[in-house]
This record gives C-alpha cells, structure tokens and sequence, in this order.
C-alpha cells in the first residue's frame, strides 16, 4: 500500500470516528450510542497494547545503549535490572497487583528513591528563598508581596486574619481568573488541533 | 557600611553568602523536631470552607449510598495525599456507603493501593474485612480519559478487582447497574483530576468532592467556583482541617506543627534576604554619591 493511501486511510478513521463522537454527544441518534460504546471500549483495549509497545520500545532503547556501551550505559543497565526484577516478582507471586516481595521492593526501595527526588525541590525552593526573591522592580515586588500573603494564607496558624481575606481574594480573584483563561485558550487550542487532524493537515502523528 | 574587598565581606554580604548547607539543616531540623515532639507544636487551625463543603458532601451520605472513588495518586504525592485518602475513605465506610474504587490515569495506583492503603486499612478492620461486601478496587484501566469516557458509558470494561478476581458476583456490585448508580464521586490525585471534572460531574451531572495536592489547587477552582466541584480539599492541611472536623486526629495532623515552621521559616528567608538587598542597594547609592 503506498503511503498516500494509508495517509488517506488514517484521515479517513480519524475523521469518521471524531465525526460519530461529536454528533452522539450533541444530537439523541438511535443505535450511534452503541457505535460510541464500541469505539471507546476498544480504546481501552488499544491504550493496553500501547503501554506493550512502550515497554518494548524502553527495553530495545536501553539494550541498544547497553550494547554499545553508550555514555553512561551502566545507569541504562541499572534500569533494566530494575524492570527485570520487578516484572518478575509482580508475575511470579500475583498476575496484578504483586505480592509481598514485589510490595516490599516498592515500599522500600522505590518509593524512598522518589520521596527524595520529590524532597529535593523543597531545598532548591528554601534556598532560592534566600537568594533568588528578590523585589528589584515594581512587577517582582508585586509578585513578592502577593506570594508572601498566599504563604500566610496556607499557614495553618492564622497569624492576622486580614491575611486570610486578602489571600483568598488574590486566589478567588486573580488566580482563578488567570487560570480560566489558561483553560479556555487550552480548550480553544485541543478545538483546533481535533480539526487540523480530522482534515489531515497534522503531519507528525500520520506520517 | 560597605567595606573594600582589601578589608573583606561586610557583614551583609556574610550573611548574604551564607553556604546553602547551614539553611538546608535548619530546614532539616524544623521538619524533624515537630514530628518527634508533637506535643510541643500543636498550633490553631482554621479551616477552610472549601474543606467543610467537601465534609458536608461526604456527610450527607447514608447507608447503602454508591460513591465512586477515583484513585489516581502517584509515589510522588503518596506523602501528600495519602493521609487524606485514609481519612475520607474511612468516613466513607463508617458511614455505611458503599464504594468502587478505580484508577485510570497512573499504573502504580494499585501497587500503591495494595503495599500502602490497605494495611492501613486492615489495622482499622476496613481491608479484608469488609473487601467485596462494602467497597471493590477495580484497579487500573488502561486509557486515560477515554477509559473514563468507556467507563462513563459501560462500566464493564472494569470486569476484575486490582487482583483479578471477577467482580460482577462480589455482593457490592449487585447494586451498581451503571454510572447513574453513584451519588457520588470522589477523586483525590494531582493534575490528574482534570478529565475527571470533564467525564463525570459535566457529563453526568454527579455530585463531586475532590482532594488535591496543594501546589495543583488553583486549577480545580474554576469547576469548584462553577459549581462542578462541591467541596476541594487542600493538599496535607487540608486533611489536617477534614481530621479536625473528624475528630479523628491522625496523620495529617502530624504534619501540621513541621507544616507551621517550615512557613515561617520560609516567611523570614524572604524577608531577610530582601532586607539585606535593600540595605546593600542603599549603600551602594549612598558610596555613589
């Protein structure tokens, strides 16, 4: 098949299944609700064999590097060890949700790893504190003054309450207001790139 | 006030250059202390009225009412959000509701369910005891949004627990026909929450009450200002204010006192460090002239 027909065939897929969706989800059409069950029922099953495929594609990715001994391959070789462990003791006791080996690895080796990796930003964040808030203009004073209000907002100790009503206007306010627009400018952007792909013009995800 | 580099640092510029190291321990120090010594730290906690919408929520439940539970929490908000969890699903429990449980958007949902939730579960006689009679964890399914979509629409593409085991005979499904079935949904995660707004309460008019993680608060607010959202619970104090109005003082509290002091630590930094920036401009202006 060349590829301008399987472009086509692509296009074609994505603009029937989009078009189905819109109209069950704006007009009452007899049987078009259970075409709609199918089409989301079988994204499931596809979402499934993606994260296959992705796992696929981490193994082949760190084995290449392995093998050619890539910069800084022994971290490479350290994943694998970790994704050979862990499905082998998640399969070997439950099919699932693992069991008590598989949960102790977790409990104890892995979530200590990310519980320090999380940590790590407070430091930067405290430290930056120091050294990097500073009001040197009319905008970044602004900004200092409101972040030290919404600081004494989330205190659980309520040292004035003038801090409260001003905090929660700043969030109530401004924040929400912001991020109202953020969410819609978002919206508006997902709106664009549904019809850009339904017509084909996104080339990225067909080619 | 300012000194030659021939005479060495000013004052200020000692403090200013203080090594990242001495203000790292005292961090390390104002986190340890209150957690070791709780009693010396309790401070006053006002609660939020976000949290005591999301309490009345909860509370208006009855026996026998179907919550839907959405458990898409990841490692890193686990210590966050954990404590959370354990006190609103309790509340769930010992109100005599019913509940499901499901993940769609993180994969370690179940393993984090599993190796830290249900001992916790278990030590209040709410694991084993009462799993397949009053609540079901469906596990993770695979899809993001659109498993939520698919759930939304048919609920059987979730036919098994987190452990594989058939759902549809566990005595807690036999009241569940579809997504009308719930009275409630309660989702707690991070920006994750997101499609949850869009699929469910948008979609299917349910009642919502959500627990998020402090830092994603804001984007929830305009669904909570709208009123898809009834009730937000703010991250680790939030739970502290919901074990409040609980009475039930447990893990979120414990934070509250290391909470505190890192804020006020934080406060001073600030404060300090502009200080000495305003001074230093001052005599430098000052030397100019």
């Amino acid at each position: 098949m060349s590829s301008w027909v399987r472009r086509q065939v692509s296009v074609g897929i994505i603009f029937v299944v989009t078009l189905i969706l819109l109209i069950n989800y704006y007009f009452e059409i007899p049987s078009l609700p259970l075409v709609e069950r199918g089409i989301t029922d079988s994204t499931v099953i596809l979402a499934s064999f993606a994260i296959i495929a992705g796992t696929i594609a981490i193994i082949l990715f760190n084995m290449k590097g392995i093998v050619r001994r890539t910069a800084e391959w022994q971290y490479k070789a350290l994943q694998m060890a970790a994704i050979i462990i862990f499905v082998i003791f998640g399969y070997v006791q439950t099919p699932l949700a693992g069991g008590p080996v598989f949960n102790w690895l977790f409990q104890y080796a892995e979530q200590p790893l990310v519980g320090i990796m999380y940590g790590l930003t407070g430091f930067f964040i405290v430290s930056a504190c120091f050294r990097a808030f500073r009001a040197r203009s009319i905008d970044s004073t602004l900004l200092l003054i409101s972040g030290l209000i919404i600081l004494f907002l989330n205190m659980p100790w309520t040292i004035w309450p003038g801090f409260t009503t001003a905090g929660r206007w700043i969030i109530d306010v401004e924040s929400v207001g912001a991020i109202r627009g953020v969410v819609i400018g978002i919206t508006i952007g997902y709106i664009a790139m549904t019809i850009k792909t339904m017509m084909g013009r996104v080339r990225g995800i067909l080619d | 006030m300012q000194k030659s580099s021939k005479e060495g640092k000013s004052l200020l510029e000692k403090i200013e250059s203080i090594p990242s190291n001495y203000i790292y321990l005292i961090l390390i120090a104002i986190i340890l202390v209150p957690l070791f010594a709780p009693a010396y730290f309790r401070t006053p906690l006002s609660v939020s009225p976000l949290t005591r919408q999301s309490y009345a929520t909860i509370s208006s439940l009855k026996a026998g009412d179907y919550v839907l539970v959405g458990w898409d929490v990841q490692s890193t908000t686990w210590f966050e959000l954990g404590p959370v969890m354990l006190d609103v699903f309790t509340q769930i429990l010992k109100l005599g509701a019913k509940a499901v449980v499901v993940s769609f958007i993180y994969p370690e949902a179940p393993t984090l369910w599993s190796s830290l939730l249900m001992p916790d579960l278990e030590k209040q006689g709410l694991g084993s005891q009462i799993y397949g009679t009053q609540y079901v964890y469906l596990g993770f399914v695979t899809g993001g949004e659109s498993a939520m979509a698919a759930f939304g629409n048919n609920m059987r593409v979730a036919q098994y627990d987190y452990q594989g085991r058939t759902v549809s005979t566990m005595p807690v499904m036999a009241g569940v026909t579809d997504i009308k079935s719930f009275k409630l949904l309660f989702a707690i995660g991070d920006t994750a929450l997101q499609p949850y707004v869009r699929q469910f309460p948008a979609r299917y008019n349910m009642t919502s009450t959500m627990a998020i993680n402090a830092a994603n608060l804001s984007l929830l607010l305009p669904y909570s200002n709208a009123g898809l959202i009834r009730g937000l619970i703010n991250g680790i104090r939030g739970g502290a204010e919901y074990e409040l109005l609980t009475q039930t003082p447990s893990g979120a509290t414990a934070f509250l006192g290391s909470l505190t002091l890192i804020h006020i630590y934080v406060i001073i930094l600030i404060v300090i460090g502009n200080l000495i920036y305003l001074l230093r401009k001052r005599a430098g202006e000052k030397e100019e002239t």
